[in-house]
């Protein structure tokens, strides 16, 4: 598996371990059903490599994904139960991935760069509240010792 | 995230100021009330720093929603004056530098537009305008 495969698995398991006994679900891709989800979206790339005698070796690559934070109102008007909520949940995500993580042979940190917050209709007409957030971060490998 | 502590904030300074009018502050939408002064979608950039321990400057945007609802049929004039009579009141209260405990913000509103619109039983008059700014610790 690739490192960065690996980092999406092992931000999914992190979240999926904070909101363990929550009502959130966190999911891969979308989940139309949920009440309060936290999905992972779209993710895009870039990587820096370095050759060392013949061989190109990935040194570091740098990643952002998308994280939406989804809370269905419990009535259609004021959706400030709802708003509150997708907050609390944002400020959860915040504090579980800004410290740097490791990974096999690799680190990587996470830092929410941006977001947006949208009020829309899910199915049935029921509104919700979603909060889209872009995570950066980078992911390095980490140095080896070397025996003296 | 500091832009929803302005949320909260900002909700607590227009619910007070129009404490005792029509007008209802409210997340979301709600067709039901007459006139309501909506805190809608928001927008943040985080700029992060690293000097001892992490701080954060953070740009955000807020829009607000602005709806006033009279009968079909009675024209627009009235509802449109007292929409703009709330915003106003809100660029008043948004010129009057609020403070905001642990979070330093500075905040105005940077464009509006108004439309109208009509139901099957109601003519209404709909000013958006942005809440523009930044905060950090």
């Amino acid at each position: 598996m690739s490192s960065i495969a690996e980092l999406e698995t092992h931000l999914g398991e992190v979240l999926t371990t904070e909101f363990e006994d929550t009502p959130t679900t966190v999911v891969l891709g979308y989940d139309e059903s949920a009440k309060e989800q936290v999905a992972i979206g779209d993710l895009v790339l870039t990587s820096e490599w370095q050759t060392f005698g013949p061989t190109p070796v990935r040194m570091k690559v740098e990643y952002s994904i998308e994280l939406i934070i989804e809370v269905m109102a419990r009535s259609g008007k004021n959706q400030k139960p709802a708003v509150q909520r997708a907050w609390e949940i944002l400020d959860l995500i915040d504090s579980t991935i800004r410290a740097t993580h490791q990974l096999d042979g690799m680190s990587y940190d996470a830092l929410i760069k941006k977001g947006t917050k949208e009020f829309f209709e899910g199915v049935n007409k029921t509104k919700g509240c979603r909060i889209r957030v872009t995570v950066e971060g980078t992911l390095s490998q980490v140095a080896t010792p070397v025996a003296p | 995230m500091k832009t929803a502590e302005i949320e909260t904030y900002i909700e607590a300074v227009l619910t007070a100021a129009f404490t005792g009018t029509k007008t209802k502050v409210i997340h979301g939408y709600d067709p039901s009330h007459k006139e309501i002064l909506s805190i809608w979608e928001s927008r943040f950039t985080n700029d992060w720093e690293f000097v001892g321990q992490d701080d954060v400057r953070e740009a955000f945007s807020i829009d607000l929603m602005i709806e006033v609802i009279g009968p079909r049929g009675k024209g627009y004039k009235r509802p449109t004056d007292r929409a703009w009579e709330i915003y106003e009141v809100l660029d008043q209260l948004i010129k009057a530098d609020p403070h905001l405990d642990g979070v330093s913000f500075e905040a105005r509103l940077s464009k509006a537009a108004r439309r109208h619109f009509q139901t099957d039983q109601s003519t209404g008059c709909r000013i958006q305008t942005t809440l523009a700014g930044t905060a950090r610790n």
